[in-house]
């Protein structure tokens, strides 16, 4: 029972910080609790036996999109005063209005809840996933952690699609901001001390963190994601920082850095198709492929999620003229 | 109750909080929120149900499934945020047209 | 139980301890400075006793290695947040008595 007792009260929390995340008025005390969320909800991974999960979700889930979560928090905040004061001077009917549309949304997400919950019930009593062919297959597939064999070996056409996705997210993200580079506009001008002493003890760090983490996927919780998310996480501690060497990275590199990963895999599969199929390695050469593909995702993601943030950080400088100087004249 | 059954109900609870926030919140970076929320609860029914199937270890293939989708929901979130911000560069509101229309 | 777990017992009984007043502090005290001083100071206090804990039970200098460098990361992360929490509030402050001054 009291093994029972962190998971009950684990689960319970995170819907309360899940509800009380909707409820807060205040739009940076909201993302907040959403990073609060997220690192409980890697603990819950921790619970379910997918510490590969946790590690990414404490990274990626909980820092990184709250960075970027914060980001707009911050940049919003003077219109969101605006917006919740137009919100209550709304008059009488219409006030009724919204109330009907909360009822029928209500409605709405707990019938999915339900349907989800009766669907959870009516699963088959026998456990029908594919752990028994994973953990067969394993030794074929040149690694020895199951998550990683998965990830660079069974599925890895997913994992190639999904380093596509990346890339699109990244060039949508720098179009629709009109930056190719890594620089921060907004922090540079008033850099902290203790931060740019914090980024000088935390770059060597992540270096060696990421190379540890990236060695161990092959053989225990760890990989190449999680890797990259760590190193992501000091490249944008050292854009906040101000350092010159991330921001000056140059429009070329930071492209090329991009599609590393997506064309490794292009190139591994076409070489693969010489040999029967596209991105099939069984054989004595799997680990070696692998730990490359692993090499090039460490560098993509870290590059994609530092872009990603460059993006979102740019606007109160020279794009927001950019902007103000393509809108006509009459409209101002 | 099992620990799978625990989770997988609050899979649910979660899908239905997110679900209604992005329904109820009109600001865009709310209905952002309400999408990782909802994603969150897809990713812990999944991983739920690959503890359920454990043999001598976990399920791997929905491990390896909910860390790719770890990876596209925060750049899916970067984008959809870059999108916000661009939406209220050029009409000054922070919420879509039609929502602006209603409230 | 071994000698070891006693040990460790104690230490992460007492590292939780820490985290409760430190808790209670961010509950209970009045301004942003204030919650900073307990929080940082005693979940600092909190995670290195847990630490220890952890590490007497690991059985293996390398696994003990790991805990502390963790511990060592997660001071250098909070001593900068706090300081630039810290900074912020002061900010604010300075504005908001400019505006009452106005």
């Amino acid at each position: 029972m009291l093994e029972h007792g962190v998971d009950i009260v684990l689960a319970g929390s995170i819907a309360v910080v899940a509800w009380r995340v909707l409820l807060e008025p205040q739009l940076f005390r909201s993302m907040v609790l959403f990073i609060a969320m997220g690192l409980m909800l890697s603990l819950a991974w921790v619970r379910l036996a997918a510490p590969d999960i946790a590690l990414a979700e404490a990274a990626i889930g909980a820092g990184l999109t709250g960075i970027l979560l914060i980001r707009a928090a911050q940049t919003e905040a003077a219109q969101e005063a605006a917006a919740a004061a137009r919100e209550a001077a709304t008059s009488g009917w219409r006030r009724w209005f919204p109330g009907a549309g909360r009822i029928v949304s209500a409605a709405a997400a707990l019938a999915f809840a339900a349907v989800l919950l009766v669907a959870v019930i009516d699963l088959p009593g026998e456990p029908i996933g594919l752990t028994e062919a994973a953990a067969t297959e394993m030794e074929a597939s040149g690694v020895e952690h199951p998550v990683t064999s998965v990830l660079l070996n069974f599925r890895a056409y997913d994992t190639w699609l999904e380093v596509g996705v990346l890339l699109l997210a990244a060039m949508g993200v720098l179009a629709i901001h009109r930056t190719y580079n890594l620089r921060s506009t907004r922090s540079e001008e008033h850099t902290m001390l203790v931060l740019t002493w914090l980024a000088r003890i935390i770059l060597p760090l992540a270096v060696l963190i990421a190379g540890y983490l990236y060695w161990s996927g092959t053989h225990q919780p760890g990989g190449a994601f999680q890797a990259g998310a760590i190193l992501a996480a000091a490249l944008v501690l050292m854009q906040l920082a101000g350092f010159r060497g991330v921001s000056g990275l140059s429009t070329l590199w930071l492209g090329a850095g991009l599609m590393l990963s997506f064309a490794a895999f292009l190139a591994v599969g076409f070489i693969g198709t010489f040999e029967g199929e596209f991105l099939r390695y069984r054989h004595a050469t799997g680990e070696l492929i692998i730990l490359a593909l692993e090499l090039t995702i460490v560098v993509s993601t870290a590059v994609t999620l530092a872009a990603l943030f460059a993006g979102a950080g740019s606007q109160s400088g020279d794009d927001s003229d950019a902007v103000r100087a393509r809108t006509p004249p009459e409209s101002l | 109750m099992s620990t799978f059954e625990l989770y997988a109900a609050l899979a649910a609870v979660l899908f239905a909080v997110g679900l209604y926030g992005f329904f109820v919140r009109q600001e865009l970076v709310r209905k952002v929120v309400g999408l990782n929320i909802i994603g969150a609860a897809v990713f812990l029914l999944l991983i739920a149900i690959a503890y359920r199937n454990r043999g001598d270890f976990a399920d791997p293939v929905p491990h390896a499934m909910v860390l790719t989708g770890i990876v596209v929901a925060v750049s899916a979130t970067a984008l959809a945020l870059a999108l916000a911000r661009r939406i209220e560069d050029e009409t000054g509101t922070r919420r879509l047209p039609e929502d602006e229309e209603s409230s | 139980m071994t000698p070891a777990e006693v040990i460790a017992a104690a230490f992460a009984v007492t590292g939780g301890i820490f985290y409760l007043a430190g808790t209670v502090g961010i509950l209970r005290f009045p301004d942003v400075q204030s919650r900073l001083h307990a929080v940082t100071k005693a979940d600092n206090l909190g995670l290195g006793f847990l630490a220890v804990g952890l590490a007497v039970l690991a059985g293996t200098a390398e696994v003990a290695a790991k805990l502390l460098f963790i511990w060592f990361l997660a001071l250098a992360g909070s001593a900068t947040a706090c300081q630039l929490i810290a900074n912020a509030s002061v900010d604010d402050d300075v504005t908001e008595r400019e505006q009452a001054d106005a």
